[in-house]
């Protein structure tokens, strides 16, 4: 199963998707791709406690991916 | 000024004289003016009463000063704005009635602004708590009990190594220096703290250059209290 787990207001907001699912995938790129227009940054996480990595693009089994909206100095 | 007679206007526009008038029997003032030429001040004219009063006299025959120091809007002397009477509209006064009735819709309305705090208070709350279990999901227990403990996070970065607070900033630990950076999300008050330090912790540990270069560094930590707690917490954190 994919999970994506959205920064927002209230939390995290999950949008979960079953690899073999066309359906699913559709609509979890869709959302990974409105996200990265709005120039949030996506990473995936690959196991508990090893670093954070970059994606550029969404892949449907790459597992957990944390969503993070835009970071500014301050 | 009005053109009646006995004003200098009159007299000067239309009865006897004119603008070219040189003599006049009327005792006004081209009589008097022409007549005695330098003004003699037994006549109770402009040259007598400019002569006796001075240029601000108060004269109450209807002469020249008269209209002068009367009508000053129609002077040729200077122009004033017309006073305006100042309109003071006060509000109907309330029957007790009214009175109690706005004294429980105020306190209605304190009610609803406490309930809505409220309310707003325990939505953060449970963001935070969502964030947290977030995080959770991304650290260890240990790190995740000293996160809870101090509300300070250790990051290791390839380069240098950084103690992220839950409330804002971040500390940069060097070899011998602490730096005071500030970098957090661009709408951080919106968002519950520990998005912040989740955010921040990917971008250290997926791009530390970059995270550096949003970064502003707000100088060197030279508090050795404050030092020694940071270097506490990244011993801790080792």
């Amino acid at each position: 199963m994919g999970e994506m787990r959205v920064l927002s207001t209230e939390g995290d907001q999950k949008v979960i998707w079953d690899p073999s699912n066309e359906d699913q995938v559709e609509v979890a790129k869709m959302t990974f791709d409105k996200l990265k227009a709005k120039k949030y940054k996506a990473y995936s996480v690959d196991k508990k406690g090893e670093p954070l990595k970059e994606i550029k693009k969404f892949k449907p089994n790459a597992g957990s991916l944390i969503m993070v909206p835009v970071i500014a100095g301050g | 000024m009005a053109t009646a007679t006995g004003d200098v206007f009159y007299y000067w526009t239309t009865s006897t004289a004119g603008t070219s008038a040189s003599t006049s029997t009327d005792d006004y003032v081209w009589s008097t003016w022409t007549a005695t030429v330098t003004s003699s001040t037994s006549v109770d004219c402009v040259w007598h009463e400019w002569n006796s009063q001075g240029t601000t006299p108060t004269c109450s025959g209807d002469l020249v000063w008269t209209r002068w120091n009367e009508e000053p809007e129609y002077s040729v002397r200077y122009h004033k704005e017309p006073v305006r009477e100042r309109v003071i509209i006060e509000p109907p006064k309330e029957s007790i009635e009214e009175r109690r009735a706005k004294a429980v819709q105020r306190k209605i309305d304190k009610i609803w602004r406490d309930l809505r705090i409220q309310e707003e208070k325990e939505r953060k709350e449970l963001a935070e708590l969502t964030a947290q279990e977030l995080l959770e999901d991304l650290i260890g227990g240990e790190e995740l009990a000293l996160y809870r403990e101090t509300g300070r996070l250790v990051v290791p970065g390839r380069k240098y190594t950084y103690v992220l607070k839950k409330e804002g900033g971040v500390y940069k630990v060097e070899k011998d220096k602490i730096i005071d950076l500030c970098i957090h999300l661009k709408e951080k008050y919106k968002y519950p703290e520990t998005d912040n330090i989740i955010s921040l912790k990917a971008l250290i540990e997926a791009n530390e250059y970059e995270f550096l270069k949003i970064a502003n560094s707000h100088g060197v930590i030279r508090d050795e209290s404050i030092r020694s707690k940071i270097i506490d917490i990244v011993k801790r954190a080792a």
